[in-house]
C-alpha cells in the first residue's frame, strides 16, 4: 500500500508522455485551439464593432461564449484521447503484464486518469490566453474567468473518467470512442431532449443529470457546491465503475 | 513452491483444462508441454491470477492464487506469450517503469534494468525505442521484464517464440542458470528446449495431464525400438518380428525395415540376428533406437512417433 502513490505517479507520467508523443494529441489540441481562437477573434471583432445584441460586458459577450465553444471541443477531444486508455493495453496484452505486478487496479486507473487530465490541462491552459488578451482591451470579470476555468477542469475530469470507463469495456479503441461520444452527448443534450416532456416533475428530475444545467452556473462564475459536487460525483462514479469492471474482467477471463 | 489441485476451467460449454494436479518444488524448472489449445496458457493465466478457475485450487509460495492474489503477485515474474511492451518507450524506460510498479525504488529499478538487459544481451539496445526493435528483441525485452526484482517464481509462456537460434540458445542458458535458485514454469512447443532446460515435465493434451515426471524418467519409460533392415522378402521378416512385440515394416529403398517395440525387457537383437540369417535374409542393419522426449510427447498426446 505504501507504494500506491508512487505507482499512481509512474503510471500517470507514462500516460502523460504517451499522449504527448502521440501525434493525435497535437493535431486535436492544435486544431481545436485554432478553431476556438478563430471564434474568439470573430466574437471579439463583433464586440468591438458594437454588434447588435451584445452587451457592454466583454466577459459575458466574448469570453463566456468562447469558453462554451472550448467546452464543446472538449466533448469532441476527450473520447479520442481516452479511447486508448485501457483498450490499447488490453489488445496489446500489456494489461495482462500490469495486472500480474503487485500494482493495484486502482493505482493503474488513477494513474491513467491523472495522466490524461494533465494532458488535457495543456489545452485548457492555452485557452486561458483568450481572457488574458481580452483583459488588454477591456475590464474582465476574473471571478467569471476562474469559474469558467474550474468548470472546464471539472467537466474535463468527468469526461476523462467516463472515457476511461468506456475504454475499459472493450479491446477496440473505435468502439470505446463511439460509446464515449454517445454517452457524453446524451449527458450534455439531456436538457434539450426533455424540453418536450409533459410531466414537470420528470423534467426537473432529469434536468439534474444534465451537464448543461450545472455547467452554465459555474461558467457564470457561480460556484455552487451542488454543481461542483455534480462533476466530482460523476468523476468518482465512473472511476469506481472502471475499477469494478477491471476487477470483474480479471475474474471473467 | 507451486501446488495445483484438480484445476478445471471451462469457457461456456468448452472445457479448457480438466482436473489438472501437479506440484513444482522450489528451484525446479518445469516444462509445460502440449499441442496448441491444450490448456497451457489457461493454466499459466490461472497461476498468475489473470483467470479464475471454474473448480480446483492453485497455490504459489503457499498463497492461494485467488484469495491471496496480491501476495502471489509479489512473488512472480510473468512473460506472456505475445511479449507485450509499450512501443513508444525506450527499452530502459519500459524496464524502469515496470520495475517501479513492481515496487522498486528509482535506483533499484535502474540497477535491475541494467542487470536484466545484461542477462538477455540487450545492453546495447537500452536507449532504443521498443517500436523500432525486432520481434526477437522485443521478446527478450519481455523476458527481461519478467526478471525484474529477481522474483522467486517465473512463469514464461513460450519465451523463445520468435527468437533466432542464437537467441534461443542464450535464453535456454539463462533459464538453465536459474535452476536450483528460482522456480520456473516454462511452456513451449520446442521439445529439445525442455530436454535441455527442464528438471521436470508435464505434458497436457485436451486439457488433461497425459504424462509427468523428469525428462529422464519419461524417456526411460518410453520403450526402446529395435530397428531391423533386411534385403529379401517381407513375409519371413514379419514372421520373425511379430512374436517378439508390435512392429511396423515398411519398404526403405531396396530393404525392408522393421521397427519393433519388444514385449519383454530382454534385448532381442541376438535372437533376431540368428533368425534373420536362418531364414535366408540378408541382414543390413540391426540397432536399438534411443527414445527421445519427442517420442514420449507424441505418444502421450495420442500420435505415433515417426
Amino acid at each position: 500500500m505504501s507504494n500506491f502513490p508512487r505507482t499512481v505517479w509512474l503510471v500517470a507520467r507514462r500516460e502523460f508522455s504517451a499522449l504527448l508523443t502521440n501525434p493525435l494529441f497535437f493535431v486535436l489540441s492544435g486544431v481545436f485551439f485554432l478553431l476556438a481562437a478563430w471564434i474568439f477573434v470573430v466574437t471579439l471583432y463583433q464586440f468591438a464593432q458594437g454588434a447588435e445584441g451584445m452587451t457592454v460586458n466583454v466577459t459575458a459577450s466574448v469570453v463566456r461564449p468562447t469558453f462554451f465553444v472550448v467546452h464543446f471541443f472538449l466533448l469532441v477531444q476527450v473520447p479520442l484521447l481516452t479511447m486508448r486508455g485501457f483498450a490499447e493495453d488490453r489488445s496489446s496484452g500489456v494489461l495482462d503484464l500490469l495486472q500480474t505486478t503487485p500494482m493495484t487496479d486502482w493505482a493503474l486507473l488513477l494513474g491513467k486518469f491523472f495522466g490524461t487530465v494533465a494532458a488535457m490541462l495543456i489545452y485548457l491552459l492555452l485557452t486561458l490566453l483568450f481572457p488574458l488578451v481580452t483583459s488588454f482591451l477591456g475590464t474582465v470579470d476574473w471571478a467569471v474567468i476562474v469559474g469558467s476555468a474550474i468548470a472546464l477542469l471539472l467537466s474535463s475530469a468527468a469526461y476523462v473518467a467516463f472515457g476511461l470507463f468506456c475504454s475499459s469495456l472493450t479491446e477496440s479503441q473505435v468502439i470505446a470512442a463511439v460509446i464515449s461520444y454517445v454517452g457524453l452527448f446524451l449527458l450534455v443534450l439531456t436538457d434539450i431532449v426533455i424540453e418536450d416532456l409533459p410531466q414537470a416533475w420528470l423534467r426537473d428530475m432529469v434536468r439534474h443529470f444534465s451537464v448543461n444545467e450545472h455547467l452554465t452556473a459555474i461558467l457564470d462564475g457561480l460556484l455552487a457546491p451542488m454543481d461542483v459536487m455534480y462533476f466530482v460525483g460523476l468523476t468518482a462514479i465512473f472511476l469506481f465503475l472502471t475499477a469494478r469492471w477491471l476487477e470483474a474482467a480479471r475474474w471473467r477471463a | 513452491m507451486i501446488q495445483v489441485r484438480d484445476l478445471t476451467k471451462t469457457y461456456g460449454p468448452t472445457l479448457s483444462i480438466d482436473s489438472l494436479s501437479f506440484e513444482v518444488g522450489e528451484g525446479d524448472v518445469l516444462g509445460f508441454l502440449g499441442p496448441n489449445g491444450a490448456g497451457k496458457s489457461t493454466t499459466m493465466r490461472i497461476l498468475t491470477g489473470l483467470a479464475r478457475p471454474t473448480a480446483g485450487s492453485a497455490r504459489v509460495g503457499g498463497f492461494d492464487v485467488q484469495g491471496e492474489n496480491e501476495k502471489v503477485r509479489q512473488l512472480i515474474g510473468y512473460c506472456p506469450e505475445r511479449a507485450p511492451v509499450y512501443d513508444e518507450m525506450t527499452l530502459a524506460g519500459f524496464l524502469e517503469f515496470m520495475g517501479g510498479i513492481r515496487g522498486l525504488s528509482s535506483r533499484e529499478a535502474k540497477r535491475e534494468m541494467e542487470r536484466t538487459t545484461d542477462l538477455v544481451n540487450l545492453q546495447n539496445e537500452r536507449r532504443r525505442l521498443l517500436r523500432n526493435l525486432s520481434k526477437g528483441t522485443r521478446q527478450r525485452a519481455a523476458i527481461a521484464q519478467s526478471l525484474l526484482g529477481d522474483p522467486k517464481v517465473l512463469i514464461l509462456d513460450e519465451p523463445t517464440a520468435g527468437l533466432d537460434p542464437s537467441q534461443i540458445n542464450d535464453v535456454r542458458e539463462l533459464i538453465r542458470s536459474m535452476a536450483g535458485r528460482r522456480t520456473v514454469i516454462l511452456s513451449t512447443h520446442i521439445l529439445p528446449e525442455v530436454e535441455m532446460t527442464c528438471s521436470r515435465v508435464v505434458i497436457i493434451a485436451g486439457g488433461r495431464i497425459v504424462a509427468k515426471g523428469t525428462p529422464e524418467s519419461l524417456i526411460g519409460e518410453e520403450k526402446r525400438e529395435i530397428i531391423v533392415a533386411v534385403r529379401g522378402e517381407r513375409a519371413p521378416l514379419e514372421k520373425i518380428l511379430q512374436p517378439l512385440g508390435s512392429c511396423d515394416i515398411r519398404r526403405v529403398g531396396e530393404t525392408w525395415q522393421g521397427a519393433l517395440r519388444p514385449k519383454s525387457k530382454t534385448d532381442p537383437r541376438a535372437e533376431i540376428a540368428r533368425e534373420v540369417v536362418g531364414a535366408g535374409l540378408e541382414l543390413i542393419e540391426l540397432r536399438a533406437a534411443s527414445a527421445r522426449l519427442e517420442d514420449v510427447f507424441l505418444r502421450a498426446i495420442g500420435k505415433r512417433p515417426s
